[in-house]
Formats: C-alpha cells, sequence, structure tokens
C-alpha cells in the first residue's frame, strides 16, 4: 500500500507540474463565464437552472473524459520515447501497481478539478434564483424540485401517506394521427386509497371530423383487467369511470387502441406507460452513484490510453482513442441516424436511412456497435440533472458493456506490454 | 510495387474521386437550393456566428442538424422541455434560410409542447417561446417569406384569438396586460400615438417614441403600419389588446411584403377569418385583479366588425359582376354572414344599422332574400334553431340570454342591455305558446328565471367579483336579499 501511495502521490505531483489542474479549471472556468449568456432557455427559473447544469455538466464530463486521455497517453508515450521512468523510486515496483497507481491519480486529479467547477456552478445557481423574481418560499419549492430523484415508473396508485396532494392528477397527453391527423390528450385521474378511478380525456381535432372511435386498454402487469371503446367527439371532454376494484390494483398502465370501422385495431399507440412521481432515495445518494459512474469514465478512458500509448503513436492514440469515445458516447444516436426509418414532416431532416441487411451493417457497423463502450451510461449527467434515480442496475449495464473492455486492455498492459518491453531489451 | 507506382495509384483514385465529385455537385446545389440550405452573398453578411461555423463544416452541417433534431425529439418524448428552446434555436441558425424550421419549431412549441402542461401560466410561456422563435430569427433571415406570416397570424388567430385551447382565456389576458403595458395601462389607439411622434408636446413624443420602440423590439410590431390599418375601409376597428387584430397585422403585414413560400389567398383568408372571429368575440373587457379572483378577459361580440365585412362582400359582388364570373359562392357566404350579423347587431342594440345593411344587400341580391326585415330574417333564422329545442334546453338559451343582460346592465350598456331583455322576454314568449298544447306546460315565469339567473351570477360567481359589485350597486340588491327570496 505504501508503494501505491507513493506512485499516486508522485503521479499527482507530475500532474501538477504538467499544469493540468489549471489548464482544466482555465476550460471550464470560461465556459462558466459564457454559458449563461449563450443558452437559451424556456423563460423559466428552473429551465435556466437545469439547462445550465446540463450543459455544464455534459461539459464537464467530456473535458474531465478528453483530459484523462490526454494525460494518460502523453505520460505513457513521454516514457517510452524518452526512455525514462518519471517515476523516482527508491524501491521496486511492479508494472501493475505502476499502472493502477496512475489511474487512481488520474481520477483524483480531474475531481479536483471538477470541485473548483462545481463551485462555480453554484455560484451561477445562486446568481440565476437572484435574476428572478422569485420569493423565497418559492426559492426553496425549486430547489426540492430541483433535487428530488424521482424514478418514473408505471403508473403506481399512491399510497404513500407523505404526499402532500390527497389527489394526484398526471396529465398524460399523446399525439398521434388517427385517420385524419388529430391529436389526443387524456388525463387519468388518480385518487388515492378509496376514491374512484376516472379517465379524463379531450379528442383535439386538427381538422372537421365528426367523431373518433377509441379502444382503452388498463393492463395490471401486463394482463387486460379493464377495456371499453368509446366514440369521442373532437374538443368535448369525455369521462369514464373506471371500477372501483382497480384502484387496489399497482401498477396500472392505460393504452390507447385507434379502432377503425371494422372495429379492428388499425395499429397500436405508443402510448408512453403513466407515470407519477414518487420520491426516491436521497439526491446525496443519486450524487454519489453519479460520482461513481464518471470516476469509471475516467477510469476507463484513462485505461484506453494507457493502452493504445502502447502500441500507436501519440498522434495516433490520440485520434483513435477519440474515435472510440465518440462512437461510445453517440452509438445509439448514430445507429439511429444511419438505420431509422427517418423523422418525416421534420424540415431539414434527411429521411434516406442505410439498409440493415447490408454487408456495412453486419460485418462492421454491428460489431463495432458490441464491442465500444457504453460510455453514455457511464455520463450522468442528465439523469442527476433532471432529478431522475441513478439506479444501481446502471452499474450492472456498464459491467457488461465497459468492464470487459476496461479489464482486456488493463490486463494487456499489465501482463503482456512488460514482457514485450523486456524481450525487446533482450 | 516500388514506392512511386503506389503514389500513382493513390493519385489516380484521387482524381476519379474529383470526378465523381463533380458529376454530383449540380444535382446536390440544385437540391440545396430548392430548400433554401445554400447561403450566398449577401445572406452570409447577416447569418448567425452559428452558421458561420457550420459552414466551415462542410457536409457535417447536415450531420449536426440531423443529431440536433434528433435530441429534440427525443427530449420532446421524454418530456425534458427545458432545452428545446436551445436546439431548436441551434436548427434555425443552422439553417436560417429555411422558413419551414422556424415555422414547425413555432407550430411545435405553441401547439404540442404547451398543452402537455396543465392549463396555466406553463402553456402561456410555450406559446409565447413559440412565437419568439417566429417574430425574432424567423422574420431576421426570411422577411419576405410568406409562410412565417401564415404561421405567425395562425397562432394568435388560432391559438390565442380561438377557443380550443382551454387556456384561452389566459393566453388572451396575458396578451391584453402586455399590450395594455406597453400603452401605459390603457387600450392602444396607433392612429394617435403615430400622430403624437410629430406632436410639439416634448412628453407625449417621447411617450409615444418609447411605445413604438416597444412594440416593434417586443412584438415585432410597427406603429406606421398599425396605424394605416386602422384607417382601412375593409379592415374594422382594431383593438390590438385582441390577438386576432394581431393576426390581421401579420396577415396583411405578409400580404404588403411576402413574395414568396406560400400563397397570398391563404393570407388574405387568415385575414377575412380573424374579422369574422372578431364579429362573434371581439369586444374585449379587461378585469383587473381582485383579491378574491386573478386578471381576466371576457369576450363578447363586436357588432361594428359587420360595417367593413359587408362593405368586403358589397365590394366582392361587384368585382364579381364587373369580371361576369359565376357569385353563387359570394352571394350564399354574404347571406350567411348577414345571418349572424342581424342577430349580433339587433341584440346590440343596433336595429336600425342591421336594417340598412339588410337592405342594401336585399337591393344588392334579392333573389338571396326573400325576408322583408332585418328583425323577419332573425326571428326566421331563431324560430328554425328553436323548433327542435326542449323546454330545458329552451330554458338553458334564454337563461343565457339573461346572463348576457345582466352582464352589459352592470356594464352600463343600456342599449344592449334593454335589447337583450327585449330578446328574452320574445323568445319566453315563443317557449311558451309551443309549450302551450303539450302535457308539460310552462309554469315559471320570466322573472323567475330571472330571479334565479341573478341568483347563480350572484352566488356561484358566474361573474369576476368587479362585475358582480357593479351588478349590486345597479340593482340595488344584495346577496342576502336574494337568498330571501
Amino acid at each position: 500500500m505504501k508503494v501505491f501511495n507513493a506512485i499516486l502521490w508522485d503521479s499527482i505531483r507530475h500532474a501538477w507540474r504538467l499544469r493540468l489542474p489549471f489548464i482544466l479549471i482555465f476550460l471550464l472556468g470560461l465556459v462558466l463565464l459564457t454559458l449563461p449568456n449563450w443558452v437559451m432557455h424556456d423563460g423559466s427559473p428552473e429551465g435556466k437552472l437545469r439547462i445550465m447544469m446540463t450543459y455544464s455538466g455534459h461539459l464537464q464530463i467530456y473535458a474531465l473524459s478528453f483530459a484523462a486521455l490526454f494525460y494518460s497517453i502523453w505520460f505513457e508515450k513521454f516514457e517510452r520515447e524518452n526512455k525514462v521512468n518519471l517515476l523516482i523510486a527508491t524501491y521496486p515496483v511492479s508494472h501493475h501497481q505502476k499502472i493502477l497507481a496512475r489511474l487512481m491519480s488520474y481520477v483524483l486529479i480531474l475531481w479536483g478539478s471538477s470541485l473548483i467547477f462545481q463551485a462555480g456552478i453554484g455560484f451561477l445557481t445562486l446568481r440565476t434564483f437572484q435574476q428572478f423574481d422569485i420569493s423565497i418560499q418559492e426559492k426553496s419549492e425549486l430547489k426540492s424540485r430541483l433535487l428530488t430523484v424521482r424514478e418514473y415508473s408505471p403508473l403506481q396508485l399512491i399510497e404513500d401517506q407523505d404526499f402532500e396532494q390527497k389527489r394526484i392528477e398526471r396529465q398524460f397527453m399523446q399525439a398521434f394521427p388517427l385517420n385524419h391527423g388529430i391529436a389526443t390528450g387524456f388525463d387519468l385521474l388518480v385518487t388515492p386509497q378509496q376514491d374512484p378511478l376516472y379517465l379524463r380525456g379531450k379528442l383535439m381535432s386538427l381538422q372537421d371530423i365528426g367523431q373518433a372511435q377509441l379502444r382503452f386498454e388498463v393492463r395490471h402487469e401486463n394482463r387486460l383487467v379493464w377495456a371499453a371503446e368509446a366514440y369521442i367527439q373532437p374538443s368535448v371532454e369525455f369521462y369514464q369511470l373506471l371500477p372501483a376494484e382497480l384502484s387496489k390494483l399497482s401498477p396500472l398502465r392505460l393504452d390507447l387502441i385507434q379502432g377503425n370501422e371494422e372495429k379492428k385495431p388499425l395499429y397500436y399507440v405508443q402510448a408512453e406507460p403513466l407515470s407519477l412521481s414518487r420520491p426516491k432515495g436521497s439526491f446525496i445518494g443519486n450524487l454519489l452513484r453519479a460520482t461513481m459512474l464518471s470516476s469509471l469514465l475516467i477510469f476507463t478512458m484513462a485505461a484506453i490510453g494507457i493502452f493504445l500509448a502502447q502500441i500507436l503513436s501519440f498522434q495516433g492514440s490520440l485520434f483513435t482513442s477519440l474515435v472510440i469515445y465518440i462512437i461510445g458516447s453517440f452509438k445509439q444516436d448514430i445507429h439511429e441516424l444511419l438505420f431509422s426509418s427517418g423523422m418525416p414532416n421534420i424540415p431539414g431532416f434527411s429521411t434516406e436511412q442505410l439498409d440493415p441487411s447490408t454487408i456495412f451493417y453486419s460485418i462492421l457497423w454491428k460489431p463495432l456497435l458490441f464491442i465500444t463502450p457504453d460510455f453514455q451510461v457511464l455520463n450522468p449527467t442528465s439523469k442527476l440533472m433532471n432529478g431522475e434515480y441513478i439506479p444501481w442496475d446502471d452499474f450492472i449495464h456498464v459491467g457488461s458493456t465497459t468492464l470487459p473492455f476496461l479489464c482486456v486492455t488493463l490486463l494487456y498492459a499489465l501482463y503482456f506490454l512488460p514482457r514485450q518491453e523486456v524481450d525487446k531489451r533482450s | 510495387m516500388t514506392r512511386g507506382q503506389h503514389a500513382w495509384s493513390w493519385w489516380a483514385l484521387f482524381f476519379i474521386l474529383l470526378l465523381f465529385s463533380e458529376s454530383i455537385r449540380s444535382f446536390i446545389d440544385q437540391v440545396r437550393e430548392d430548400h433554401n440550405l445554400s447561403v450566398q452573398g449577401e445572406q452570409i453578411e447577416d447569418a448567425p456566428p452559428e452558421l458561420n461555423v457550420a459552414l466551415g463544416m462542410g457536409v457535417f452541417r447536415s450531420v449536426i442538424i440531423d443529431f440536433l433534431w434528433m435530441r429534440a425529439s427525443k427530449l420532446q418524448r421524454e418530456r425534458r422541455f427545458y432545452e428545446i428552446v436551445q436546439l431548436y434555436d441551434l436548427i434555425g441558425k443552422l439553417q436560417p434560410y429555411n422558413a419551414k424550421v422556424w415555422a414547425y419549431s413555432a407550430w411545435n412549441m405553441a401547439y404540442n409542447i404547451s398543452v402537455v402542461f396543465p392549463p396555466g401560466e406553463e402553456r402561456w410561456r410555450w406559446v409565447k417561446n413559440g412565437l419568439e422563435r417566429l417574430l425574432g430569427p424567423g422574420l431576421r433571415y426570411n422577411p419576405e417569406n410568406l409562410s412565417i406570416y401564415k404561421e405567425i397570424a395562425w397562432i394568435f388567430s388560432h391559438k390565442m384569438g380561438g377557443s380550443t385551447d382551454d387556456s384561452h382565456l389566459l393566453y388572451k389576458t396575458k396578451f391584453c396586460e402586455w399590450v395594455q403595458d406597453i400603452a401605459g395601462g390603457e387600450q392602444l389607439n396607433a392612429r394617435q400615438i403615430f400622430l403624437n411622434l410629430e406632436s410639439e408636446d416634448l412628453a407625449l413624443k417621447e411617450n409615444a417614441m418609447k411605445i413604438e420602440k416597444r412594440l416593434y423590439f417586443e412584438l415585432g410590431l410597427e406603429l406606421g403600419f398599425m396605424a394605416q390599418l386602422e384607417n382601412h375601409p375593409l379592415l374594422g376597428p382594431l383593438d390590438w389588446r385582441d390577438p386576432k387584430a394581431i393576426a390581421i397585422y401579420w396577415a396583411q403585414r405578409g400580404l404588403v411584403i411576402g413574395n414568396y413560400g406560400s400563397r397570398t389567398v391563404d393570407l388574405q383568408r387568415l385575414s377575412y377569418q380573424a374579422q369574422q372571429h372578431m364579429l362573434r368575440q371581439g369586444t374585449l373587457v379587461y378585469l383587473p385583479a381582485t383579491e378574491d379572483a386573478p386578471s381576466s378577459v371576457v369576450v363578447w361580440p363586436d357588432y361594428r366588425q359587420a360595417i367593413p365585412i359587408h362593405r368586403y362582400f358589397l365590394h366582392q359582388l361587384e368585382v364579381f359582376k364587373r369580371e361576369r364570373a359565376v357569385d353563387t359562392g359570394v352571394r350564399s357566404a354574404f347571406r350567411h354572414f348577414l345571418v349572424e350579423a342581424v342577430r349580433i347587431l339587433i341584440l346590440s342594440g343596433q336595429e336600425t344599422l342591421a336594417e340598412k345593411m339588410f337592405q342594401d344587400a336585399k337591393k344588392n341580391i334579392p333573389e338571396n332574400f326573400s325576408e322583408e326585415s332585418a328583425r323577419q330574417l332573425m326571428d326566421l333564422t331563431i324560430d328554425e334553431q328553436i323548433s327542435t329545442l326542449g323546454p330545458e334546453q329552451f330554458s338553458a338559451m334564454v337563461s343565457s340570454v339573461l346572463m348576457q343582460y345582466y352582464w352589459w346592465l352592470a356594464q352600463g350598456n343600456d342599449k344592449r342591455s334593454k335589447a337583450l331583455i327585449v330578446h328574452a322576454t320574445q323568445l319566453w314568449q315563443k317557449n311558451i305558446q309551443k309549450n302551450a298544447t303539450k302535457e308539460r306546460r310552462i309554469n315559471q315565469t320570466l322573472d323567475d328565471l330571472k330571479k334565479s339567473v341573478l341568483k347563480d351570477i350572484i352566488h356561484r360567481n358566474l361573474f369576476h367579483p368587479i362585475m358582480i359589485a357593479k351588478l349590486q350597486a345597479v340593482l340595488d340588491i344584495k346577496p342576502k336579499t336574494l337568498e330571501t327570496n
């Protein structure tokens, strides 16, 4: 452990000499100063705060990842090309001790820099509160709303007595095309315990139609528990009292199905499961999980950097690792862009997509998707800033996608490369 | 293969690819031009800085735009709306001369995102966000594109001026307060303020300049053009606090400035529809907030709008006659309009004007009007309407007329209230006559119904507290008196 600590502090000292934390802090500070003037928000204090926190959080993660890459590659290349060991050791150290301690030092240095950045965000938050004319009570409400960790789950009847509202109204708006382009909106009024369950809705007609036929299905754990068909007049409020026994079931899900003239479902409406927000966990717990995930990201980036630096040039390692990082961070988006059916009616959006049955897809893209680490999961900014619960499942997901990558690269660096070096020397 | 031969094969490949890219360049340029995606000449100077950066990225601009669209639609699906404004702004600025992008993003915010929120302030914020996209960068980069004017006019006329949205009264109230704030707490008279710009009274001049500036920078409205529209013979009196009047402004502005992107007839229709809508709901009464109730607006028919619409129809008939075109459609539309206008005019206490308009129309197209007078036209249409009503529905109809009567009584408009009570009495007579031979006779008198409506207004707060107080003062009654009755 003493050896490990010695290497750790030695690496931190080297990073300090490289002015790495200063550069990072300078860059992040620049972002903090320019961000409030650049971002556009929805006009609410909550919106402004959220967008600033999200953008600065993302920038922070990207900056940390890039710094981890750059730092690890530079360190390795410097030592190898100059045939020096920056580590001043008076005691024999093993290769894996050196690598692991350095990885740990990257995490510490980068998190040290980002703490200063977080302090900057706190300052901006205070300034935002001051800019908007909101009362102290509103401020505390806003703060609690921002920090509440929520889990989005299928509709759950509220059993939690701590809920302030007696009557919970969750709006369910689902815009979907019926025969002539109609948007509909339905609310499910849920009242806790004994009160009945209502389905309330209004069909908003964009064109003149007489009425629309809809089928409602309520499911409990994917089992159909109630269904009804109704003809609904546009712009007329629709009420339906659901059977009382349903209020004892939890969770419930509402599906809307459009019926056509032959009374057969024309297509299934992709109805988002109704959700009610209920407090789950604490903000601190969530923050801890987010910190663990992003530390893992820095750790992985540094491992990739060390691995690539052993086999490629400085520029080659940097370029390759950036490509891996971009694909890993945006692979779902790139996949959607290349192979999804596109977004019709959106002006300026290209709708021509590649055929998923091509060789490009099966030989190149699919394996690439499989082997690249899922950096999206390792970036918890959106979830943290939206007050969403970060589940432990995310770590399992990381385990299945990223850790093999991390382990292979580390094992390669730890065992294969030292031998290679010895072989070359001999 | 030697090193030299290797280099030559790379050069050959380079030239083949260059030739290939050149052969498809004209096709790509044509597509870019068709969709206003290319940026040329003067446009570069005025382009947003984001575009200048993106232009340096070449073809990657479209990839970035696609990514941004995907993110925006993903966020919308997940209901994380706070970032949408930023994303739409970036998407728009990366292709600023594609007006459809601005129109789509504004429509999406005003129509789809706003209704996700429960009725209230948040909805208004999203309608405003949508409008700001169009009035700001949308118009700036596409000043001659008719589709931008059409979209602005549509949001003002349908979303804010119409009644399809549950929060339409909130939009009207917020917009009314906004314009009143600009005008210094009162109704905005554009013509007068425009004249004040030349006034020798420095205080008046300064105030007029301040209003002109705010109108332009906050709502994109030009005072001079507003003053022109107020004097337009085919447009009625325009209350600028009413979103429908602003819709007329933007439709007319588009007709003057715009020259591509949409059909001019669409804007003409939007202007006419807004005018007709103002006939039905163009009198806007603003009620400030009290301790018991928030501020709100109440809309009533504006009979004054009938005059320019009537004039417009007469003008159209002349045009059709001169061009010897088939005018059946115009005649039929004229009759439909007059049926509604006559009713509104008579119920507003303007029977003489209704009669004059009816006779003018009858003189021009006698075959479409078999009735002798405006009153007869109204009676016939009402008889038609009530023939299918049951006694309860009939009472509800008379109650609604009585409610309007009490409103105008409280407002101190004797002409209107008198016309409405006469109408209610006539309707009641018809009700009694209609049900006289039936088993279920009407035992209730009109006075009973009046008392019941009044009681509802006061005890169930059907009117704003200010109007209830006014009504109590006019009738010299107290709620307790009603209870005992």
